[in-house]
């Protein structure tokens, strides 16, 4: 797998070599083997904890609403073209809590119409409205990925991701007060700073 | 006359033949699996009528070999049913020692992850304590192997094959007290075994599984059964017929000393004990014939012949 910076840390040798192996597979399976650029990996089987902490190669852009449809103000209402359907979901969630159920139609698979009232005016950049972030779901494909390579009885668990920068710790005993500490000296490892 | 285990592998055309010929010489066919045009019967045939068998099995395509675990029963016991340990490597292993003649069941503990916390129940105990042995199959670590092989091993009282990461001399000195056999460099992988290393370490849990087994028939011949475990199922084929009808690829599986009887234990467990293995001499007398825990299956213990004072 290219990843810029992959190391994992045990105790146990053999265990390193397994877990390197696991590590692999399981980002492979995920489709994450692309997405991840840095993961280091330190599991102390006697407290026991597993700790996993790394860094997201390029990061997919926000998905805007003028990406996949054409919008037209008329006179009382917004019509959306929609050119595919990848995202409707998410654009009528998005559009049903701005503006209500009772403004948001959808007369057919490829339109949806907002009504425009004077009192009640749709967003003039509603071209520019984010409608999902593929981030969001990469974290969380990244999380399960990282719980099924953490052993599996450490069920007390801590994550955190920002800006591209993810650690997560687990356990079968609660979280060592030390872990914020073991974290960044991690990152640090990867020359990188804690999130 | 000493009953070997072979696997028969060839054409469907003709291979009624064969069954035949198993059945004059003496022997048992335990499982029958025909798979398009092929056929494959898990058999117990007498040692010395293998060339027979042979021979007559070559014009019509036939092969047979030599299958160690045909006739026994195994548990595969993984620490759960989740992500972390299915399908790879428990469904491999269990899949692996299948093809080799053995009836594995995988059982997946409710609560047999973590080194702290891990614990078997009382029916999962009892579960793998009707089997001929039960295959352990652990992780990575050896400091979490030998914490939890304490708490799983506990109640368990069929020969037990640990695997786990570390290699087999290290498992071997790390368990006390011993368990009967030990497969290193085989812990938690996730992905398929299809490397020539990797099919090497089923070989490992099989060669190993075997010896274990061995040991086991061995001790069961200091003191012989009151009679054969297929001899009993080909009685029970015959006096309890209803057993045909289920859909179960074995409907009775043929363990080292005994049987499972996929039958409700209600309704069939009094004509099995009254049917008759010989003039005079009925299932009951030979056996005990008791309540599986595995669903409502009924299970069929051979009493050792100086029990009984019969053997058959």
């Amino acid at each position: 797998m290219p990843l810029d910076h992959f190391v994992v840390e045990s105790p146990e040798a053999w265990a390193v070599q397994a877990y390197v192996d696991i590590a692999n597979d399981v980002l492979l399976d995920h489709n994450l083997g692309q997405a991840v650029a840095k993961l280091h990996i330190e599991i102390d089987p006697v407290y026991p904890l597993f700790i996993a902490v790394g860094m997201l190669g390029r990061l997919p852009p926000l998905v805007r609403l003028r990406d996949f449809a054409d919008v037209t103000f008329e006179p009382g209402k917004v019509k959306l073209g929609i050119n595919e359907e990848t995202h409707l979901a998410s654009l009528l969630d998005r559009l049903w809590r701005q503006y209500g159920k009772n403004r948001v139609e959808q007369p057919d698979r490829w339109t949806v119409e907002i009504s425009d009232e004077p009192d009640l005016p749709v967003d003039r950049d509603l071209a520019d409205l984010v409608v999902s972030d593929p981030t969001e779901g990469l974290v969380r494909d990244l999380i399960y990925a990282l719980l099924a390579i953490a052993p599996e009885g450490f069920r007390v668990r801590e994550h955190r991701y920002e800006d591209g920068r993810f650690w997560l710790a687990s356990s079968e005993n609660t979280l060592p007060e030390d872990l914020p500490a073991r974290i960044r000296a991690l990152f640090a490892k990867m020359g990188e700073a804690a999130p | 006359m000493i009953l070997v285990p072979i696997t028969y592998k060839g054409g469907v055309y003709r291979h009624d033949e064969i069954v035949d010929l198993i059945a004059d010489l003496g022997g048992y066919v335990i499982q029958k699996h025909m798979l398009a045009t092929e056929v494959v019967l898990l058999c117990l045939v007498p040692r010395d009528d293998i060339p027979l068998i042979s021979r007559i099995g070559k014009p019509i395509g036939g092969e047979v070999t030599l299958s160690p675990l045909v006739g026994t029963e195994v548990a595969i016991v993984t620490p759960s049913l989740s992500i972390h340990h299915l399908p790879h490597p428990a469904c491999d292993i269990a899949e692996y020692v299948r093809r080799l003649g053995a009836k594995s069941n995988m059982i997946g503990l409710a609560r047999g992850y973590g080194k702290r916390v891990a614990q078997t129940s009382a029916e999962e105990r009892e579960i793998i304590n009707e089997h001929d042995c039960a295959v352990f199959l652990l992780g990575n670590f050896e400091h979490c192997i030998v914490e939890k092989m304490r708490a799983l091993r506990r109640g368990i009282d069929v020969p037990i094959v640990l695997t786990g990461k570390p290699d087999t001399e290290v498992l071997r000195t790390a368990i006390d007290p011993p368990v009967a056999g030990y497969v290193g460099d085989i812990g938690r992988f996730m992905h398929r075994t299809k490397e020539a290393d990797e099919i090497a370490r089923l070989d490992a849990i099989v060669a190993e599984i075997v010896r274990v087994l061995d040991l086991r028939r061995e001790e069961i011949a200091k003191d012989p059964l009151s009679a054969s475990p297929a001899r009993l199922m080909a009685v029970i084929q015959e006096q309890v017929p209803e057993v045909l009808e289920v859909t179960s690829p074995t409907p009775v599986t043929v363990q080292i000393a005994g049987l499972r009887v996929k039958l409700p234990f209600a309704d069939f467990a009094d004509r099995i004990r009254s049917a008759e293995v010989e003039e005079g001499v009925t299932i009951g007398q030979v056996a005990d014939v008791l309540p599986s825990r595995m669903r409502d299956y009924i299970l069929v213990r051979i009493k050792p012949s100086s029990e009984t004072d019969i053997v058959v």
